[in-house]
């Protein structure tokens, strides 16, 4: 379905910490074409008006969900929007937000004291963990390109479409050193989902594994290689839970 | 084959110097080692007469089918023409770059970006010091390329390579051999495609792959794979930019079609897919032979796959 522009475009921020608008925010050069073709509703990070309309062309969510209000919002959205788009990790995965899986009760107790009951929250999920998502802009943060190509997608009435293929294949075109081989650093790129140009590794960091698991990864073999290079069974669990990835 | 026909000059020094200058204009590529250890093709530092051949990590393909690459763009009702690149030469290839850069001659011989780079380069080939992963074979393909240098002696590959030397005044001709490597580190395998076929369903494909990352590696350095993908890219201005971008044929989607179908699902069948292309070739090239042996796969895959291995266990020969 092509949209005709200005599409309308509500930008809803449940628990992150902002820097996925930020990304978008800094697309500086962009913002002025921006505004001809968008007409944009809600964005916490530039305005405190909530979007009001009943109807919205596309959604697009940042955060994951950790309350129960939240959870009454994101289902209200999704009813008045046609295109709900995840945006960022949180809202994919959990992102970061969900770092304490499993150990939840006594992380509370260690930062809220005696309060850790008046908070009405459960663990972080991603958003289609409750409602469909029309597509999904994966990164923590999201890169500012796929941004704008998403939008600009939309404007087609399409949904850009992606290699499906690890970072590995981007660092080696960018002929780095393999920090894995090299190393035997903990990098992800072997299972994480590529697009980012190999940000990290082509900056001498190990990948994180911040876009999400690559389709059909090979989690085992990466794991034995893990092993080889010295890691233990608890390190490659924390390494995969950062991004919400733990077995 | 080739090699046997290319005209040999003999070179005088002053014919050399003329030659190097001719070159360094055109602001040559080639395969250097950086400090982190890896030889990278790159723009050249020191002069062309002091280079040398070297297997650089991403093989000389990424000169003419870019890694990433617009092929062309739209925006309100115009198409951008494709940019004609600079007169430009690459210097330093060894013998079995110049083997795959025939072969990706032949599967790119109508394709325009590909071609335009192609006409507008001056390849030199340099003679190389044999690596313990090298199973190059004369005999595998013809070679392509404009140039082949040492010290003392020039092979005209090309025409323009012959008009070149011409000019810059070399006169006298030789019947020298091009230089290949006389004591090959290992042997290729002798795979048949009737042994291939018939193994179809050998236990050693899902054993050989199940290691396999999918990182796409092998691809990316192996000088003769030439999978790319499509990608249009829409801009928030209107405009609409298709790329083309190196794929790999042990990623999830390689085979994928509408409707989600998989053509190669899993990766035996992927495995045994890379194989026959490397071993046997496929359309108009089937039955050529594509992997030149340079060995670079095998030393990039994280987890030890190696197709002559595989190859010399399906034909039950040991490998040298
Ligand atoms: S450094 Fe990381 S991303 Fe790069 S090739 Fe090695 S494992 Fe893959
Ligand atoms: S380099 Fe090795 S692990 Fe990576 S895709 Fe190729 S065969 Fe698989
Ligand atoms: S040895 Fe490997 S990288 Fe080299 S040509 Fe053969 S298949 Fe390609
Ligand atoms: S099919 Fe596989 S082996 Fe053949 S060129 Fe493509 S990536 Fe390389």
């Amino acid at each position: 379905m092509k949209l005709k522009p200005p599409i309308t475009l509500a930008w809803t921020r449940f628990t992150s910490c902002s820097g996925c608008q930020l990304m978008l925010l800094n697309c500086e050069s962009s913002l002025a074409e921006l505004a001809q073709v968008v007409a944009l509703r809600e964005f916490p990070l530039a305005t405190s008006t909530e979007c009001k309309d009943e109807e919205i062309d596309v959604g697009l969510v940042e955060g994951s969900i950790t309350t129960p209000s939240e959870l009454e919002r994101l289902l209200a959205l999704r009813r008045k929007v046609n295109l709900l788009v995840a945006v960022g990790a949180c809202a994919l995965t959990g992102g970061v937000n969900s770092l304490v899986r499993g150990e939840r009760r006594q992380a509370m107790t260690e930062v809220y004291a005696g309060q850790a009951d008046e908070w009405n929250t459960f663990p972080p999920q991603g958003i289609e963990h409750f409602v469909k998502v029309d597509g999904q802009i994966p990164g923590c943060p999201p890169e500012q390109g796929e941004l704008l190509n998403s939008i600009g997608a939309l404007l087609h009435g399409g949904w850009p479409g992606h290699q499906v293929m690890p970072v590995c294949m981007e660092c080696r075109i960018n002929e780095n050193p393999c920090l894995l081989e090299r190393d035997c650093a903990p990098c992800l790129g072997p299972i994480t989902l590529a697009g980012c140009n190999a940000r990290c590794p082509s900056l001498g960091v190990p990948c994180e594994g911040c876009r999400g698991v690559v389709a059909e990864a090979n989690r085992d073999e990466l794991r034995r290689l893990f092993i080889t290079a010295g890691l233990t069974e608890q390190d490659i669990r924390h390494r995969l839970e950062r991004f919400g990835e733990a077995p | 084959m080739t090699d046997f026909l290319s005209p040999n000059y003999l070179l005088t020094p002053s014919t050399l110097d003329t030659l190097a200058d001719a070159i360094t204009k055109l602001s040559p590529l080639a395969p250097q080692v950086n400090a982190d250890g890896l030889c990278r093709l790159q723009p050249l530092s020191e002069g062309v007469l002091s280079s040398q051949a070297l297997s650089s990590f991403v093989p000389l393909k990424k000169v003419f089918l870019p890694p990433r690459e617009k092929l062309w763009s739209f925006q309100s009702g115009q198409f951008s023409a494709l940019k004609q690149p600079e007169p430009f030469a690459v210097v330093g290839v060894p013998l079995c770059d110049l083997q795959a850069l025939w072969y990706l001659d032949q599967v790119f011989a109508d394709d325009l970006p590909y071609q335009n780079r192609r006409a507008r380069a001056l390849v030199v080939g340099m003679p190389c010091e044999q690596d313990k992963e090298c199973r190059c074979d004369r005999q595998l393909m013809p070679l392509a390329g404009d140039l082949f240098l040492d010290q003392e002696h020039a092979w005209a590959l090309s025409p323009a390579g012959e008009a070149l030397l011409r000019a810059c005044g070399a006169g006298e001709t030789t019947n020298k051999p091009l230089p290949w490597p006389t004591a090959s580190a290992g042997t290729r395998p002798m795979l048949t495609e009737e042994q291939y076929r018939s193994a179809a369903d050998a236990a050693i494909w899902a054993e050989a792959a199940k290691g396999c990352l999918s990182c796409g590696a092998c691809s990316v350095v192996c000088p003769t794979c030439y999978c790319f993908d499509m990608l249009d890219e829409s801009a928030t201005d209107g405009s609409v930019t298709r790329n083309r971008s190196w794929d790999n044929c042990f990623f999830a989607e390689h085979a994928k079609v509408a409707g989600g179908h998989d053509f190669r699902s899993g990766r035996a069948n992927r495995l045994r897919f890379r194989m026959e292309h490397k071993f046997f070739g496929f359309g108009a090239l089937h039955g050529q032979n594509s992997c030149v042996g340079c060995g670079r796969c095998r030393t990039v895959c994280p987890v030890d796959i190696d197709l002559d291995q595989i190859a010399t266990r399906l034909s039950g020969e040991e490998l040298a």
